[in-house]
């Protein structure tokens, strides 16, 4: 019963920080629009497409269903395994609504700051991995 | 009780609060119906995960984990939090449930970090259930080629972090 009560003032103190978190996530589920961030993209070039994929795969709330339509809109309108393979990887493993509903309340600050510290920069090698190899072999498969 | 990363939320949340406001096409409406939602589907799972971790850490050998996961075992934690991630079958609930229980147990930040990331790349049911129809099955073998070895490089950056 001991291990109960401390449980509940775990819960108890968790819970401001995981309604805030959720209204954010959800005024951002609103507010991002993918045809927003698909030109937001196109605009920028070399490495700062980069940047911006990376950040946008971060903060797009939701699950897959959003995520891989903003994904596909990518892919149609041409902008490759390089901004698309960045995005996918920075929503699966950086996705800010995640750290902040599930990482911070359950395994503290510091184990959710490590994880975001070590990580943040793979997205972007991630892609620049599959451009690197997959797109290469693309372009040899594409008929003249 | 009003620490640092409540404080900042709360600016976040007044801040794109205004902004959907100052859209006037009923953002808000339906940011709050999106809020109610995730809220009725959230809570009741998050309450199960705290007593389920309660629980679990009275009942699991900690000396066990310590010894195999702990900041002493070296480099291997990596490899186990790694792969045992990218075999989780299930949601967030279940991942972290398990993840603060091994916590707890003292597994080395390390571990957890390949494990969870491990989780979020790979979770299995996932890209069984959405991914290979969403964006195909070619695109998903380049994505798990190509993030294969991310879990265990955050991993390994954890480790020296943790160990300077």
């Amino acid at each position: 019963m001991a291990a109960l009560a401390v449980q509940e003032e775990m819960l108890l103190g968790m819970l401001p920080r995981i309604t805030m978190a959720l209204g954010v996530a959800s005024l951002l589920w609103v507010l991002l629009d993918p045809e927003k961030l698909k030109k937001t993209i196109q605009k920028r070039k070399g490495w700062v497409k980069i940047v911006y994929a990376t950040i946008l795969g971060s903060v797009t709330p939701g699950g897959p269903s959003s995520s891989f339509s903003v994904l596909n809109m990518f892919l149609s309108s041409g902008l490759g395994y390089l901004i698309g393979i960045t995005y996918i990887t920075a929503w699966s493993m950086l996705g800010v609504q995640r750290i902040l509903i599930w990482d911070i309340p359950l395994l503290g600050t510091e184990q959710a700051g490590l994880r975001f510290i070590s990580g943040f920069w793979l997205p972007a090698f991630a892609g620049l991995f599959a451009a690197w190899i997959f797109g290469k072999y693309e372009d040899e498969k594409r008929p003249c | 009780m009003l620490s640092p990363s409540l404080l900042l939320l709360v600016a976040l949340l007044l801040a794109l609060g205004y902004v959907a406001k100052r859209r006037n096409d009923g953002s808000v409406e339906r940011a709050y119906e999106r809020f109610k939602q995730q809220i009725a589907q959230f809570l009741p799972r998050m309450i199960l995960v705290v007593i389920g971790t309660g629980f679990l850490l009275q009942i699991i050998p900690s000396e066990m984990i310590s010894t195999h996961l702990g900041k002493d075992a070296g480099w291997t934690p990596i490899f186990y939090g790694g792969f045992a991630g990218m075999l989780v079958p299930a949601g967030p609930a279940v991942a972290f449930t398990t993840a603060a229980t091994l916590a707890g147990s003292g597994a080395a930040p390390a571990a957890l970090v390949a494990f969870i990331t491990a989780w979020c790349i790979f979770a299995i049911h996932r890209i069984l259930i959405y991914e290979t129809h969403l964006a195909g099955p070619r695109f998903l073998m380049i994505r798990c080629i190509v993030a294969a070895p991310i879990p265990f490089v955050a991993g390994f950056v954890t480790h020296l972090m943790t160990n300077l």
